[in-house]
């Protein structure tokens, strides 16, 4: 898929982004800017769960943080997925151990990125969740 | 001719002989001769000169009476009076010889006829000779009566006058010299007599043997000292009872005592004897004498001379130095029997002629008989080696004028082994100082010097098995030193990659940002710039990163001026995120911002470590609301840290251990035990502070106290 399509459809999409390190949240904001345009921001997941919950529109995407304070991505990501199955769930974390990724999948996450983020293995994430919705 | 015999100083003896006869005298010269006297110039001279003479003669009379009652009692009293009652009689005596004598010149004056005065002369002068019987024993009496009686009766004749008289006056001169002369050898022989008499009487009485004269079979004199030895007042009391008195019914052979005396009295009568004999005292007690028995011959009458000596002091030291020489035979014997059961024998050296003489027990000890030993010398039996060794010491002993000395050597045994031998020995020293004699034990320790090689044998393994478990132990040791710091490595790269994983992610992130942005075409030159300038800074953040976590580990040679806020905020950039991560609150309460001088990175480690183990408890005991303290603080000039959590503190049972080496409670499998060990040697041993361990109410209080 041609980077100018991507963005054309990533555009249209909403995003609900959870970080809690500063230097990780803006850089990678950095990135994301490029593709989406409706950003929301948490700075951890009780703040991400909070403004999932209270947002009117509702998100197309999540792309979350594990290990966070006052509670973890994992446990966010599974209070999430009780109200709603559809939005698609991205987990970028620096874990690789396969243990994780299980748990990751049963509490309902459609992806795992690693970090440090990989610019190709992005933008192919990206083409394969496009297609997807 | 003695002085003495004109004075006054008779012995009291001699004065008491003369009071003896001065009544016979008396009744002689005032009462005899005056009455004849009287009865023949009876009417022929006035009768009151008559009676005026005989009156003085009785005054005279009663006086003598009255001085030698007076010199008895004088004497009996022992009052010194005795002279003064003999010149009262003097002056007496000397009186009535005067009167005697002067009658006559009387008799003259009143012109009696001559046959009167004739017999009157006669009686003074019959007077005067019996006056040596009398008073003859003190010469100056005697002298003075002689003279003061016959010197008138030779006036008087003269001066009566006459052929016949003259010649009678004549005679009586020559008559009193005469009579003067032997008064004086008669006053010499009494006072040899009595001075011999005194002094046979006082060796008789004071002899050391008890002395009797015996006539067939009974005492007939005995002097006080036998008296005394049989405890009689005196001779006088002794010889008053029966011989069979003395002895107690049988001798100590069961002879009857009278019967052998018999015997022996008669032996006595043809010769010496001497035979020791048990007498009985007055009290009943009975006691040894020697007797000797002399037969001699007194008077022509065969009587037997008894000598007896107290010998009862000599039988009882003789009883008791018999019975001393059992006691130390007996003594001996033990002393042999306990030297031989403690395999010693005593032996003595003589310094001066280098004699060595050992006992039979000390050559036993060696294997050699009484006999066998003759031709040896100790000397030669013991090891060369030790030899010099034994002189040396004793030198030294000598030197330093000991008393006591101990050497142990070796000595050959007859069957050719070495006997190891103790030997003790006390030194004697002449008035010089200088050693003369040893006497002392010899103690076969061979047995005991065994055992001790045995166990210094045993010693000696043990002592390398010691090392051998030491060394593995500090092998061990320095595994799980190693172990530990592998682990605190581990643990170290854990959170290097946590810390790095953010500026990764963001430079990862940045750099896809520059990526997409120049494929969209939107990258422009300031947006360049500024990405770039991001990833440059993420860089130099990886870069201290891993300068800090280098430094940590780096240990500080010398002191550096600290302060507790930099440890502890050095400390907590490292985890303060992997711990609030974990959900875990940090609390802090930094109240002393003073400096010191110590090891910062060895702190950090401590600090470190202290808030790790506070960490590790929350989440093992998964406590709700996890929360670590860490106070700053100072208190009495001392600096305190306290890291403390709400885990519930450590049960009092481990409280005492928790800071032995190798000791741990945690489950996870990388507890080496060793943290809280090496923390407490860094903070006490490196740094001079205090780490202690207590619980609050809540959980675990770990406190460092630094001085300031």
């Amino acid at each position: 898929m041609d980077i100018n399509e991507l963005v054309s459809t990533t555009q249209t999409l909403r995003l609900l982004y959870v970080e809690d390190n500063l230097d990780a949240r803006e850089s990678t904001l950095g990135m994301l800017e490029s593709f989406f345009s409706d950003i929301v921001v948490a700075v951890d997941g009780e703040d991400g769960l909070d403004k999932f919950n209270s947002s009117k529109k509702s998100f197309d995407i999540i792309i979350t943080d594990v290990n966070m304070p006052k509670m973890n991505g994992l446990e966010m990501i599974g209070k999430i997925r009780e109200k709603d199955d559809k939005v698609y769930i991205v987990i970028i974390s620096a874990h690789k151990e396969s243990g994780y990724f299980k748990e990751s999948m049963s509490v309902g996450a459609n992806e795992i990125m690693l970090k440090p983020i990989e610019i190709d293995k992005f933008l192919s994430l990206l083409s394969s969740l496009c297609e997807k919705i | 001719m003695s002085k003495r015999n004109f004075f006054l100083n008779y012995d009291d003896t001699l004065i008491s002989e003369m009071f003896k006869n001065i009544i016979m005298g008396a009744i002689a010269s005032n009462i005899i001769a005056p009455i004849v006297v009287a009865y023949i110039l009876f009417g022929l001279i006035p009768l009151f000169v008559l009676t005026m003479w005989l009156c003085i003669h009785i005054f005279l009379f009663i006086l003598k009476i009255y001085s030698y009652k007076q010199f008895i009692a004088s004497k009996k009293n022992n009052d010194g009076k005795t002279r003064k009652f003999l010149i009262f009689y003097m002056i007496n005596a000397f009186i009535t010889a005067f009167l005697l004598g002067s009658i006559v010149i009387v008799g003259v004056i009143y012109k009696v006829p001559n046959i009167d005065i004739l017999m009157i002369s006669i009686f003074a002068i019959t007077v005067s000779a019996g006056s040596i019987g009398s008073i003859g024993t003190v010469f100056i009496v005697f002298l003075g009566f002689t003279f003061f009686s016959i010197t008138p009766v030779i006036v008087a004749l003269w001066y009566h006058g006459g052929d016949n008289f003259d010649t009678f006056a004549m005679v009586l001169v020559i008559y009193m010299f005469i009579h003067m002369i032997s008064g004086i050898k008669f006053f010499n022989v009494n006072r040899r007599n009595i001075e011999l008499q005194k002094k046979f009487k006082t060796i008789y009485n004071k002899s050391f043997d008890g002395i009797a004269l015996i006539k067939g079979h009974k005492a007939i004199e005995c002097n006080d000292r036998l008296a005394k030895m049989f405890g009689y007042r005196n001779g006088k009391e002794f010889l008053s009872y029966n011989i069979s008195k003395f002895m107690p019914p049988t001798q100590k052979s069961g002879e009857s005592s009278m019967k052998k005396m018999l015997k022996e009295l008669k032996k006595a009568s043809k010769q010496t004897i001497s035979f020791e004999w048990i007498q009985t005292k007055k009290n009943g007690s009975n006691f040894w004498v020697e007797i000797t028995l002399i037969p001699v011959e007194i008077n022509k009458e065969k009587v037997i001379y008894g000598v007896w000596r107290d010998i009862d002091e000599r039988k009882k030291t003789e009883k008791r130095l018999k019975e001393d020489a059992k006691q130390i035979k007996a003594l001996q014997e033990k002393t042999r029997i306990a030297l031989l059961g403690t395999n010693s024998g005593t032996w003595e050296w003589d310094l001066i002629n280098d004699v060595i003489i050992s006992s039979a027990e000390s050559k036993m000890i060696i294997g050699y008989t009484e006999h066998e030993y003759e031709k040896l010398f100790w000397q030669d039996l013991i090891h060369p080696n030790d030899l010099k060794s034994i002189m040396l010491i004793l030198q030294d002993a000598f030197n330093l004028k000991e008393k006591n000395v101990e050497v142990v050597y070796r000595i050959k045994h007859k069957n050719g082994k070495w006997v190891w031998i103790m030997s003790k020995g006390f030194i004697e020293y002449d008035e010089n100082q200088k050693a003369v004699n040893i006497i002392g034990v010899n103690t076969d320790i061979t047995a005991i010097k065994r055992a001790e090689d045995e166990i210094k044998r045993i010693n000696s393994n043990l002592e390398r098995e010691i090392v051998k478990q030491i060394n593995t132990l500090r092998q061990k040791d320095q595994q799980l030193l190693h172990q530990s710091r592998l682990a605190q490595m581990g643990e170290m790269i854990s959170m290097i990659a946590h810390q790095w994983r953010q500026p990764l992610t963001a430079i990862s992130a940045t750099s896809g940002a520059i990526n997409l942005k120049a494929q969209l075409n939107r990258l422009d030159k300031d947006m360049a710039i500024e990405l770039s300038s991001k990833i440059s800074n993420y860089s130099q953040h990886l870069s201290s990163t891993i300068d800090d976590f280098r430094d940590f580990f780096k240990s500080n040679k010398e002191k550096k001026e600290t302060s507790y806020n930099e440890i502890v905020q050095n400390v907590l950039g490292i985890i303060e995120t992997s711990i609030i991560n974990k959900n875990i609150e940090i609390i802090k309460e930094l109240n002393v911002n003073d400096t010191f001088n110590s090891y910062p990175n060895e702190l950090k480690q401590v600090v470190m470590n202290l808030i790790k183990n506070a960490e590790d408890i929350l989440l093992e005991k998964k406590i709700e609301n996890p929360t670590i303290h860490i106070k700053t603080y100072k208190k009495d000039s001392k600096l305190i840290l306290e890291v403390s959590d709400n885990a519930g503190g450590v049960p009092k049972d481990i409280l005492p251990k928790i800071f032995d080496p190798y000791f741990s409670t945690k489950t996870k499998k990388d507890g080496t035990g060793l943290g809280l060990y090496m923390s407490k040697t860094i903070i006490e041993e490196h740094c001079g502070g205090t780490l202690s361990v207590s619980n609050s109410g809540v959980g675990a209080v770990f406190r460092v106290e630094i001085g300031e």
